[in-house]
């Protein structure tokens, strides 16, 4: 498994997530301005809390029109990324990712940012020493270890609460009108052994997945569970930025599990 | 300082997903047209989905971004009692705009929050608030 070759794979699935994510957000951006949405202006009880000439600079960057440019700017690099991969081009890229998330008071989608955050700052870290293949290892062993934990302390947290436990906690995230879930798995919510089988079956996959490192035959079926995983998602709930998110982790976390085989 | 860090926390990987199934806000809008108020209707209903949304899904997380409007102004104590609060401001955009797009011609709103609380394996419905009058 070449080093290299994972290495630009990641840095190929994390472009295209990025342009798909500023073009989402560029369509977006038009309705709010129509609708008075997120208006700028609202933000100034959010700004006075930092030193001033950073709240000037906020407001500044996330007007309308700034905001814009950055969007436009983001795609420009990603696109970039895709040609040639340099610490020049990673480094804007977070940058402006940290800016649209600004835009949105810090997050623009919860988890989805916080991976394309995390692979970004270790993808930016790594390639400072581009032709240092330590570094690189570096930066995908990064990737790889908080993409695992993600799923261990999802399911860690959750399987210490006696609601989750007993798939009440499922059952009524599915029913809540806000998580906006199918009708039809709004209708298989009551039966309880439905509910108990995709409750333990989501922390079977959340616990052991840091043990299937160890293996890399097992790790691949749980890398297939884990995609079918976040595609449910997006079919029961819409949440369609995990999918990519969670798979451009995924070639760091093979290479890992490689690496400790050999 | 600490809230000012707050608007980078993407920084500092957080993985603790859905650990509690609590409180989600619904909202209701009346809206006053010709001297007299409408019925309450409610607001921010989820667009239908489609198979190619997983790629680019803009009326999703344009929902998604409404929801966490109404979510915020629920989570911040003071935004209820401080009209100047990033959370409130930012409902009141809001539901400016759903009201609107109820009734075109509308002049003067209220809004009305309720919480679909999880208690005894059942989903109650329980009253949050329901604000002043407020000029489109």
């Amino acid at each position: 498994m070449s080093l290299h070759f994972i290495y630009r794979l990641t840095t190929y699935i994390l472009a295209v997530h990025v342009i798909l994510q500023a073009i989402e957000v560029l369509i977006i951006q038009r309705t709010m301005l129509k609708q008075d949405l997120y208006n700028v202006s609202n933000y100034s009880d959010q700004f006075k809390k930092c030193p001033q000439f950073l709240a000037q600079l906020f407001t500044t960057i996330i007007t309308p029109h700034f905001f814009s440019v950055i969007l436009l700017t983001h795609i420009f690099l990603a696109v970039a990324l895709i040609f040639k991969l340099h610490f020049l081009i990673l480094l804007p890229l977070l940058l402006t990712h940290l800016v649209i998330n600004l835009r949105f008071l810090g997050s623009y989608n919860g988890g989805s940012d916080h991976v394309t955050t995390m692979v970004l700052t270790a993808l930016v870290a790594s390639s400072f020493y581009l032709d240092n293949p330590y570094s690189l290892k570096m930066g995908l062993y990064y990737i790889a270890i908080q993409s695992t934990l993600s799923y261990f302390i999802a399911g860690y947290v959750k399987i210490k609460q006696k609601s989750w436990l007993s798939g009440n906690a499922l059952r009524i995230f599915l029913l809540l009108e806000a998580n906006n879930a199918t009708r039809f798995f709004k209708k298989l919510a009551p039966m309880k052994p439905f509910i108990l089988l995709m409750t333990w079956g989501m922390f079977f996959f959340e616990i052991l997945f840091p043990l299937t490192i160890l293996n890399i035959n097992i790790l691949m079926i749980f890398l297939i569970i884990g995609f079918a995983f976040h595609f449910m998602n997006f079919i029961i709930f819409g949440l369609n930025r995990f999918v990519i998110s969670w798979t451009m982790t995924y070639p760091a976390i093979l290479y890992l599990s490689y690496n400790i085989q050999i | 300082m600490t809230s000012c860090l707050q608007l980078f926390r993407t920084l500092i990987p957080k993985w603790s997903f859905f650990e509690a199934v609590g409180h989600s806000p619904i909202l209701y809008i009346q809206s006053k047209s010709q001297g007299a108020y409408g019925p309450w209707r409610q607001c921010l209903v989820p667009p239908k989905r489609h198979a190619y949304e997983l790629f680019v899904n803009p009326h999703g997380q344009l929902h998604f971004l409404k929801y966490r409007i109404l979510q915020s102004f629920i989570q911040n104590p003071n935004s209820n009692r401080n009209e100047h609060t990033t959370e409130y401001l930012n409902l009141v955009g809001l539901v400016k705009s759903e009201a609107l797009h109820l009734n075109p011609q509308g002049q003067e709103l209220r809004f009305k929050i309720v919480l679909q609380t999880p208690e005894n394996f059942k989903i109650k419905k329980i009253d949050y608030m329901i604000s002043k009058e407020i000029r489109i």
